[in-house]
């Protein structure tokens, strides 16, 4: 039996190349926004990493004012003192949230803000960290004993022009002394 | 029955797009291959540092202050003006981290034996070098941690810069 060829069957049509090439560029496409998403997620791991030492830093700093106090308590306290004197001998704010910022000697004054130009330019990104501390217990517990540090820092990818990140951190001190 | 054979211009352009293709294909490849070895030098110079960092940290967090005493101090931090360094020294356990700026390593000396070991040991691994480090703060109340550990890798230069501060832990 002899199979008819048709005379027209020469090859691709042009819609048939088009698509084609359509799809190539589609994979293409997807292939390099993988590659760029694995730069992208490798330089956003520098910064988290940065930031979280940051926040670190600043619990560090607090817990160790707050040691160094109660070790030599103010004058006018009782010993030793707790989180509540410890914050108003500092400040005058009577807000029950209360801001912290780093001075010149790397010593924490207390005052309403955030942290900028003292704070480094690490690998070109320039971090902003706002410390608070409230009267606040974990979830699930009732108790006047304990204070939380909220530490947020916040940071502008200089190198994709995306938005503001925020890492915020919460701490809980317990403290007998703190009625 | 007549069986065409491929002409030489349907050979050279089918070549021609195989060469384009191959070339596209490669360039993603390679690609790929150098943005994954950058990222693995900057993942391992970043768990380096934060080793490091958690290392000294541990040291400074340990069983001191505990007794709430001020004096004598028990960390001192102190600048090598030979090496343009700077130590970091736990006096309690005559334990001091050293980091000297020629060479650019961090080392670990220990005064007494432990584990068999005595003198120094270096810290960070040979494939990350510490282009600058400072101790710095109120010795025995706590101490910051400025530095920057760069790869030694010369086809993927990166730099990591950290700061942080560590506090002794007190009981209450």
């Amino acid at each position: 039996m002899k199979i008819k060829r048709s005379k027209h069957n020469k090859g691709f049509t042009l819609i048939e190349v088009l698509v084609s090439l359509v799809l190539v560029v589609l994979i293409v496409q997807k292939a390099m926004g993988a590659v760029s998403n694995h730069q992208k997620n490798a330089l956003m791991a520098t910064q988290r990493l940065q930031a979280y030492y940051l926040a670190v830093e600043a619990h560090d700093q607090l817990q160790s004012m707050y040691n160094l106090e109660s070790k030599t308590p103010h004058s006018t306290h009782t010993t030793p003192t707790n989180w509540d004197t410890f914050m108003k001998d500092k400040t005058s704010s009577s807000t029950s949230d209360i801001y912290f910022t780093l001075d010149g000697s790397k010593d924490y004054q207390y005052a309403s803000g955030s942290e900028t130009s003292l704070l480094p330019l690490m690998n070109k990104t320039q971090f902003t960290r706002t410390v608070t501390v409230a009267k606040a217990a974990p979830t699930g517990v009732s108790s006047n004993h304990y204070r939380k540090l909220n530490i947020k820092v916040i940071w502008s990818d200089v190198h994709f022009k995306s938005t503001d990140t925020v890492i915020s951190l919460d701490y809980y001190f317990y403290d007998p002394n703190q009625n | 029955m007549h069986r065409r054979a491929f002409t030489l211009v349907e050979m050279l352009v089918s070549m021609a797009l195989f060469a384009v293709l191959m070339t596209m294909s490669y360039s993603v490849i390679l690609t790929t291959q150098r943005i994954g070895s950058r990222a693995a030098v900057m993942r391992d110079v970043q768990t380096e540092a934060r080793n490091i960092i958690d290392l000294i940290g541990r040291d400074i967090k340990s069983d001191r202050f505990c007794g709430l005493t001020v004096s004598p101090s028990e960390l001192k931090i102190e600048t090598k003006s030979g090496t343009g360094g700077c130590s970091l020294t736990d006096v309690k356990d005559t334990k001091q981290y050293t980091y000297n700026s020629i060479n650019q390593n961090i080392e670990l000396n220990y005064q007494i034996k432990l584990d068999n070991i005595t003198g120094a040991i270096q810290v960070n691994s040979s494939f990350v070098k510490i282009t600058s480090l400072t101790f710095s703060g109120k010795n025995d109340n706590h101490v910051s941690i400025s530095a920057t550990f760069t790869s030694v890798h010369t086809k993927y230069p990166y730099s990591f810069d950290i700061q942080t501060t560590i506090s002794p832990e007190i009981n209450y």
